[in-house]
């Protein structure tokens, strides 16, 4: 079924378009973004659903980070992109209307990045660092806070008797689930990722996808990956994206196995890189 | 057999062993030029330092530390203590003002400062006035804070002139140590949801603070060794000690200029050329030992 809302040929399952709102997490319509003037985004479709995990997959270049930074309102701290027109809702909220306060919408929909970062601080304040800006404490002490996020990214056991020592000892794999725990620690009620094993090995890429398998029936994730494989384990929905075009979205089984647009195909093929 | 099978081999890889030999030479010689170079950089500050040590520490005592210049003419005898004092409290008091205004001016231009136009503007006269020689700063201390708002030769004047040297070169180090640290913290950090000013206190001083603590000593360095900006807006030719804001001082470097350009005692020129050498490096020493103090979590 082609929904409406494609102008392009754009194509969206049907269970996804008559999903009640409620389940829609993020539902982006007719996005178009240019960097300097240049369209880096044309008219965008995304559609999110609740307790699903939803793969952005395409060309490097073809504008997947710059869609997931409009998500989270982070696109805006570059000087030189402009959102031209498009809607962006969150939970049926307009995340760009007016009066909407972006510091509040990142606290809320966090986002990992391709290359983790340790700020300069103990691992423990690492983890405290976006809580002890909102004061999301909601009458748990610090050393609890610390604890149950490290848990959830099965980091608890590899650093809890070296809390106080600098972040920027782990390891990179450390670091990145460091990074989420972070961001978990925001009490965010989605989830944004650029990439985030690309910096890894094997084992730390498994961890990963283990921790992003274990969060999605509490949060929706939408993760950008150059990995198709990747896609193919954790994802439940792909959206392709090309040349700043959204060509397809459907559940992943169906766009890896017959994909309507035939660009998508010969991607996913591996007839063209 | 199987020598000639190396040798073909080395053939092939640098074409003969004749240009091979010369190209080893050609690199021979290319590090024994860079290791004199870096030599010079290491010969250069010991031979001062050790010369001045040579000449000076025997006149170097607890007495000529705490005592003032005494003996006839003035300075053949006695200390220097109220130009040691002199000069600690003109960088103090510059360091003081120049200090905050630089981190605001910096931070402003690096984390803030939205048109690039203003920024580069700012910038490039800030460097001006870095480059300004530093008796046009005591003539212009003296024009205008002693003569024109009437702060007379003074403590209070003597430590504005040095804050107005320190100020560009402080601001210059503070821009460039913020701006070289990763743009992926600021990226990282911004997404988590906090303002600028958190994430400027919680994480890019301190990665910045190495950069900055080098730009303070840079800084004050160069106040504390120069005779020209005091030499009309606070130094005196004596002075017993005791300091106030609107009395003049005693500093080192306009001391041993006395010293020196009256031919009074070149033993107490060295002596007191020594102490000043010698208060920068413990200086230096000590904001190293900040920078890994500050620096426990800033890798
Ligand atoms: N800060 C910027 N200024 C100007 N152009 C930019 C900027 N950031 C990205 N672009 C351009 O926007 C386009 C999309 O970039 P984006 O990073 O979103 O692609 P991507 O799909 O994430 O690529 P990759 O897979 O390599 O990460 C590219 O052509 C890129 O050159
Ligand atoms: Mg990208």
């Amino acid at each position: 079924m082609i929904v409406p809302m494609a102008m392009t040929r754009y194509h969206v399952p049907e269970e996804v378009c008559d999903s009640p709102a409620s389940e829609r997490i993020f539902d982006i319509r007719d996005l178009s973004v240019t960097f300097n003037g240049r369209p880096v985004l044309q008219k965008v479709n995304v559609m999110a659903l609740n307790r699903q995990v939803l793969a952005i997959v395409g060309p490097s270049g073809s504008g997947k980070s710059t869609l997931l930074r409009t998500m989270n309102r982070t696109l805006e701290l570059t000087r030189d992109a402009r959102i031209i027109s498009g809607d962006i809702h969150f939970k049926g909220e307009q995340l760009y209307g007016n009066g909407t306060d972006p510091r509040i919408v990142r606290k809320r929909i966090c986002m990992v990045h391709q290359k983790p970062v340790a700020f300069p601080m103990s691992i423990e304040e690492n983890v405290l660092f976006g809580v002890r800006f909102h004061k999301n404490w909601n009458g748990r002490t610090k050393d609890e806070i610390v604890q149950s996020c490290l848990e959830r990214v099965g980091l608890w056991n590899e650093v809890k008797d070296r809390l106080s020592e600098a972040a920027s000892r782990l390891s990179v794999g450390q670091l990145q689930r460091l990074c989420i725990a972070r961001a978990l620690a925001n009490d965010p009620e989605a989830i944004l990722m650029d990439e985030p094993c690309s910096a890894l090995d094997p084992v730390s890429t498994g961890r990963i996808e283990e921790l992003i398998l274990a969060m999605r029936p509490h949060l929706p994730i939408i993760i950008v990956t150059h990995n198709l494989a990747q896609a193919r384990r954790i994802s439940d929905q792909s959206l392709f994206l090309s040349d700043g075009k959204s060509l397809e979205q459907d559940t992943t089984e169906r766009i890896f196995t017959h994909a309507v647009n035939e660009r998508v195909r010969d991607f996913i093929t591996g007839k063209v890189g | 057999m199987h020598d000639a099978a190396a040798k073909s081999l080395s053939a092939n890889v640098t074409g003969s062993s004749e240009t091979y030999r010369a190209s080893l030479l050609r690199d021979r010689l290319w590090r024994a030029a860079l290791w004199f170079c870096g030599f010079i950089g290491f010969l250069l500050p010991v031979a001062i330092i050790g010369y001045l040590i040579i000449e000076g520490l025997r006149f170097v005592s607890w007495q000529f530390l705490t005592d003032y210049p005494k003996g006839s003419p003035l300075g053949t005898e006695g200390g220097i203590w109220p130009a040691v004092e002199g000069s600690l409290a003109l960088a103090s008091i510059g360091l003081l003002v120049a200090f905050p205004l630089a981190l605001g001016g910096g931070l402003y231009l690096s984390e803030y400062g939205r048109s690039q136009r203003f920024n580069k503007i700012v910038r490039f006269l800030v460097e001006c006035l870095a480059a300004v020689p530093s008796i046009i700063f005591g003539l212009f201390g003296y024009a205008f804070l002693v003569v024109f708002l009437k702060f007379g030769i003074s403590l209070i004047a003597g430590g504005l002139v040095l804050a107005l040297i320190m100020f560009p070169i402080l601001l210059i180090a503070v821009q460039e140590s913020l701006r070289s640290v990763d743009e992926a913290y600021r990226e990282m950090g911004l997404s988590l949801g906090v303002t600028r000013f958190y994430l400027v206190r919680r994480v890019l001083l301190r990665k910045a603070w190495r950069g900055i603590v080098a730009g303070i000593v840079l800084a004050v360095g160069h106040a504390v060794g120069s005779a020209a900006p005091v030499l009309f807006t606070a130094s005196v030719y004596f002075s017993k000690g005791g300091l106030g804001l609107d009395r003049p001082v005693m500093t080192l470097p306009t001391h041993l200029y006395n010293l020196v350009s009256e031919a009074i005692s070149f033993d107490q020129a060295f002596g007191t050329a020594l102490i000043l050498i010698a208060g920068l490096l413990i200086f230096n020493a000590s904001a190293m030992l900040l920078r890994r103090l500050g620096g426990g979590f800033t890798q």
